[in-house]
């Protein structure tokens, strides 16, 4: 189906002509990009319910495989690339939706766009992806992008918080790539599906190993997990903040999460030892982000360290390895992209009205910006699991999988993490939106019109997700994507067939 | 030096660890599966003389749009980032000798780096090193004349309008041909001639172009900010 292509090349086009586009007239590049993110939308939708949760393949240039040897490259869509691009998607177009007025504060609008576009190319591109060098080199691309969207205020700050991410985000493509090459070495193939029967039949040797290990390191670096989240609490506050949001929301998962999954589950085959590094590295994240989280006065800042707390949950989810639990960490996944990419619009939204993010310096917002403060009041809920909103029910689900486990004492952990978020995001509340107006926000006003749409957007999602647990619902959403993780190891003859 | 003994024992670690891996992997002296296939097929069903060049682009052809995209964006990301301008400190003008000499290679790197990028698919070379090959005869120009002008609209107008022509060779593929990016989309040619190999060589102008175009505009920012 060359509809997969669609996913990769038409944002490409969109970002070699943009640069064409804006020379002639600025305001176009705004005309293309949304256009450009909304039919990525309307392609993700259609693809999802024509695939109705079934692989689908193509191959790139026409290559099968030649006598079982895949000489060319696939692309693959089954059930967890399509739940993927699906969220990647929707978060892209508000995102974009929402830079129509606030990037109007920065210079250069076409060629933020030009680097949106190619982000979200590199995202759709990781995910559809079926061979391993090439997941890397979209990984490469999105990775690229977002150094220089982090910088693109070009301040000290921002400067300073992207030198740090492309160092950090550095060490981790190196380490993936020395993965890939031991890899290549030991099984003599690039392409997933074909590696996952390799790795069946000489089974997890030393040398496997080792690449894995290289891949857990790598992978985990770009998911920011505890011990490896140093980069992010400078990257995603410095952004612009729809940059932000595309950081926290999705470009973790996409490069983290997402390869992580796909590797140690449908290549590797997952084992206990595999299963307890997921579990670990989730309960470390999800305790020691939220305590990070606590102490923090800068709005962006705080949420960035909740985002480290809540992949937390999901890897916590996916890696107690049972069909409910990768539910609901996958359940959570889309959870937390739409919650805490609304929180990161939130907190651009009250840049974009007072020009500070210092917590103690705000107050008594509320009023002033009406939309800004429910939608953030919605978000605030989601994220600290309050029903019925979509975080409640994905963390529910996390930990009663947990006890179903028998993993009780991080069923305890993970609740305890949950009590904590709701009370940093009180404090949020409290001091953005609630406590006395201060003199100097007399003049504030509500952002501008498209801003507030995409939050209301956000928000209504935020309330509306748990109905994604219907089983009519879930039957082409969440249970095919648990199911290409469950089912493990038949992902080889799915995409190959036979 | 705790910390570089530190650092020492951490080295040693790793020695201790990787030690087993190189002693069992050798090189190998066989091609494996996914090789042997390439050196067999190549050259009979693209006509490529240069089997990696048919790698690169045909068969593993949306890697390398993807390694087109990181220089893109590597050019998009220095574009604005160099836009804060300073004064650097005066700067000798170019001497006599190296301003004529570098007059005189000009044409002739330029002309060696079209060379190398059209016979991408018969020689060792292709459409990134080519490109680069022209971006240094522009560094030379720069140099031997301070004051050349450099036309930045001209430059962002190749650089697009080669990414999306490569873009819509690739789809063109797609619709006429087997697949994305497929070369066989123009015949094979006869073996060894300049134009055979499919799309291989029109692609790898695109690329040499792009390639080019971007190299100069990074060294033409990286001169302004002087």
């Amino acid at each position: 189906m060359s509809l997969l292509l669609y996913f990769i090349i038409v944002p490409l086009g969109g970002a070699f002509l943009l640069p064409i586009i804006s020379r002639l007239r600025e305001s176009l590049s705004d005309w293309v990009g949304n256009a450009i993110t909304a039919l990525l939308l309307y392609c993700s939708v259609y693809g999802v319910i024509t695939a109705s949760g079934k692989t689908v393949t193509y191959f790139v240039g026409g290559w099968r495989p030649i006598a079982d040897i895949p000489v060319g490259i696939n692309l693959v869509m089954d059930g967890l690339s399509g739940l993927m691009l699906l969220i990647v998607n929707i978060v892209a177009l508000l995102v974009t939706l929402y830079s129509v007025n606030y990037m109007a504060r920065y210079t250069d609008k076409g060629k933020y766009y030009t680097l949106f576009l190619l982000m979200v190319a590199g995202l759709n591109g990781v995910i559809l992806s079926g061979d391993l060098f090439n997941l890397f080199v979209f990984l490469e691309i999105t990775a690229i992008a977002s150094y220089a969207l982090v910088a693109f205020g070009i301040e000290d700050e921002e400067l300073e918080a992207s030198f740090k991410y492309q160092v950090l985000g550095g060490t981790a493509s190196a380490l993936i790539l020395l993965g890939i090459a031991v890899f290549y070495q030991t099984t003599g193939t690039l392409n997933l599906a074909d590696a996952s029967r390799v790795i069946a039949g000489i089974g997890h040797t030393p040398t496997v190993l080792f690449a894995g290990v290289l891949f857990m390191a790598g992978f985990c670096l770009k998911a920011a997990l505890i011990p490896f989240h140093a980069w992010l609490p400078d990257a995603h506050p410095a952004a612009p903040a729809p940059i932000s949001a595309m950081l926290s929301g999705v470009v973790i998962k996409v490069l983290g999460v997402y390869p992580l999954c796909r590797l140690f589950f449908n290549v590797y085959g997952i084992t206990p030892l595999i299963q307890d590094i997921f579990m670990v590295l989730g309960v470390v994240s999800i305790i020691l982000g939220v305590f990070l989280a606590l102490s923090q006065w800068d709005f962006k800042r705080l949420l960035a360290y909740h985002s480290i707390s809540q992949i937390g949950y999901v890897v916590l989810g996916i890696g107690l390895g049972t069909p409910l639990g990768i539910l609901g960490g996958l359940f959570h996944l889309i959870n937390h992209s739409v919650f805490k990419s609304l929180l990161f619009l939130n907190a651009g939204s009250v840049v974009y009205a007072t020009d500070t993010r210092e917590l103690k310096e705000l107050g008594g917002l509320q009023r002033k910006m009406p939309v800004t403060g429910a939608t953030s009041q919605v978000a605030s809920f989601s994220i600290a699991g309050l029903p019925p909103f979509n975080g409640f029910w994905s963390k529910l689900i996390i930990i009663v999988a947990c006890v179903q486990a028998g993993q009780m004492l991080f069923a305890v952990l993970a609740v305890i993490g949950s009590i904590l978020t709701l009370l940093s995001f009180l404090k949020v509340q409290r001091y953005v939106f609630f406590d006395a107006l201060k003199e100097k926000w007399k003049n504030v006003r509500e952002v501008p019109f498209l801003m507030c749409v995409s939050m209301i957007v956000f928000a209504l999602l935020c309330i509306g997700m748990g109905l994604l647990l219907l089983p009519q619902i879930s039957a082409v959403t969440l249970k095919p994507a648990a199911d290409v993780l469950y089912t493990g190891l038949e992902y080889a003859t799915k995409v190959l067939g036979g | 030096m705790i910390k570089r003994l530190f650092v020492l024992l951490a080295v040693a670690g790793m020695a201790v660890i990787l030690i087993p891996f190189v002693s069992g992997n050798g090189a190998g002296d066989a091609l494996n599966n996914v090789a042997a296939t390439y050196v067999e097929d190549a050259p009979r069903d693209l006509g490529t003389m240069n089997i990696v060049t048919a790698v690169i682009v045909t068969y593993r052809g949306l890697d390398t749009l993807g390694e087109v995209l990181v220089l893109f964006i590597a050019t998009a990301g220095v574009g604005f980032l160099l836009k804060k301008r300073r004064e650097g400190d005066p700067v000798q003008p170019p001497s006599e000798i190296l301003s004529t000499g570098g007059m005189i290679l000009m044409p002739l790197i330029v002309l060696f780096g079209i060379y190398v990028f059209s016979h991408g698919h018969l020689t060792p070379g292709g459409g990134f090193q080519g490109g680069v090959i022209i971006a240094t005869a522009f560094l030379l120009a720069m140099l031997s004349a301070r004051r050349l002008p450099i036309y930045s609209g001209l430059l962002t107008w190749i650089e697009s309008v080669s990414g999306f022509a490569y873009l819509a060779v690739g789809v063109l593929g797609l619709v006429l041909a087997g697949g994305f990016l497929d070369s066989r989309l123009l015949p094979a040619g006869r073996y060894g001639s300049l134009l055979s190999s499919g799309t291989i060589p029109l692609i790898y102008t695109f690329i040499g172009l792009k390639v080019g175009t971007e190299l100069v505009s990074i060294l033409d920012k990286l001169r302004s900010n002087q």
